[in-house]
């Protein structure tokens, strides 16, 4: 795949990459914005190759999960160096106020509820329910056997029906 | 697919449309990583050639140093391997040579028949006449 090629890719999926880095970033929009940024540099400057064994899509949301894993890394270790943060607000970023204030409610709830979800399960359900993927293509994604994706799928979809059902009754 | 999951794919659709709405913009972002990609692409060039200089100078030191050995030896060689000294080698004679022989001196056994007769002159019998 050339440059040109690339590049073309790239803007087809631009929509999907972008929700793939917040949700791979705990909707953090900046830390979303880094590391999708620097996955397009890894794959414009040839450090991360398409080889071809796989969908592209499948391919580069692989590399924005790994480069936004990397981000969070980076950002919890400079957070908790300044000390701003608790432990568990690094381990799993949540979205501030601010995050929160251009999605609609449904959207907002739907995004609280998946927050009580195991950051596995969250990963699934966006990657099946949000871009439309297979589980088997989802797999691929997180880099997990077919079984352990489905696991996490049904175990998913399980909890977030329970909270979006309590969230409903309040 | 059933009822929840219908639901939650219209609410994930929602989510999505949100998001779409606030999504960078993708020609902003491929300038900026097609600029670093190019700086990125013209690193190696520059590491390459600190590399190939830092090889070099090594090779010379190297070969200084190969030269600055094999000069020694020689000389080494010009004052040992004279006739002079292979004839001094063949006449060496160790400091602790006179321990060996006083040694083996020592633990030399005598034979009695030389320590009793040594410098021992028998008389000479002559024969005198009675009545001569």
């Amino acid at each position: 795949m050339d440059r040109r090629e690339l590049e073309r890719e790239l803007e087809r999926l631009h929509a999907d990459a972008w929700g793939w880095a917040l949700a791979c970033t705990g909707r953090d929009r900046a830390l979303a914005e880094d590391a999708l940024q620097n996955a397009y540099l890894r794959v414009l400057s040839g450090r991360a190759r398409f080889e071809g064994r796989s969908q592209f899509k499948s391919w580069l949301f692989g590399v924005i999960r790994m480069t936004a894993m990397e981000e969070l890394r980076r950002t919890n270790r400079w957070r908790a160096r300044s000390r701003d943060v608790d432990m568990a607000d690094a381990s799993d970023p949540s979205p501030g106020a601010d995050v929160m204030a251009g999605e609609t409610e449904r959207a907002a709830a739907l995004v609280t509820a998946m927050r009580a979800l195991s950051p596995r399960q969250r990963e699934v359900l966006q990657l099946v329910f949000y871009h439309g993927m297979t589980i088997e293509e989802a797999a691929g994604v997180m880099r997990i056997s077919l079984g352990t994706a489905r696991t996490h799928y049904e175990r998913g979809k399980k909890a977030l029906a329970e909270q979006i059902t309590h969230a409903d009754v309040r | 697919m059933n009822d929840f999951d219908m639901e939650l794919k219209r609410r994930f659709a929602e989510l999505r449309t949100s998001d779409e709405r606030d999504a960078p913009d993708f020609g902003a972002m491929r300038e900026v990583a097609a600029r670093v990609a190019a700086s990125s692409d013209r690193r190696p060039a520059r590491w390459l050639a600190i590399g190939v200089i830092a090889a070099a100078a090594a090779c010379v030191t190297l070969a200084f140093l190969a030269v600055q050995h094999s000069r020694s030896d020689a000389r080494v060689a010009e004052v040992w391997w004279t006739p002079d000294t292979l004839t001094d080698l063949t006449h060496f004679v160790s400091p602790t040579d006179g321990l060996l022989r006083s040694a083996r001196h020592t633990i030399e056994t005598r034979t009695l028949f030389e320590s009793v007769l040594d410098g021992v002159e028998m008389p000479v019998q002559t024969k005198s006449s009675k009545g001569d």
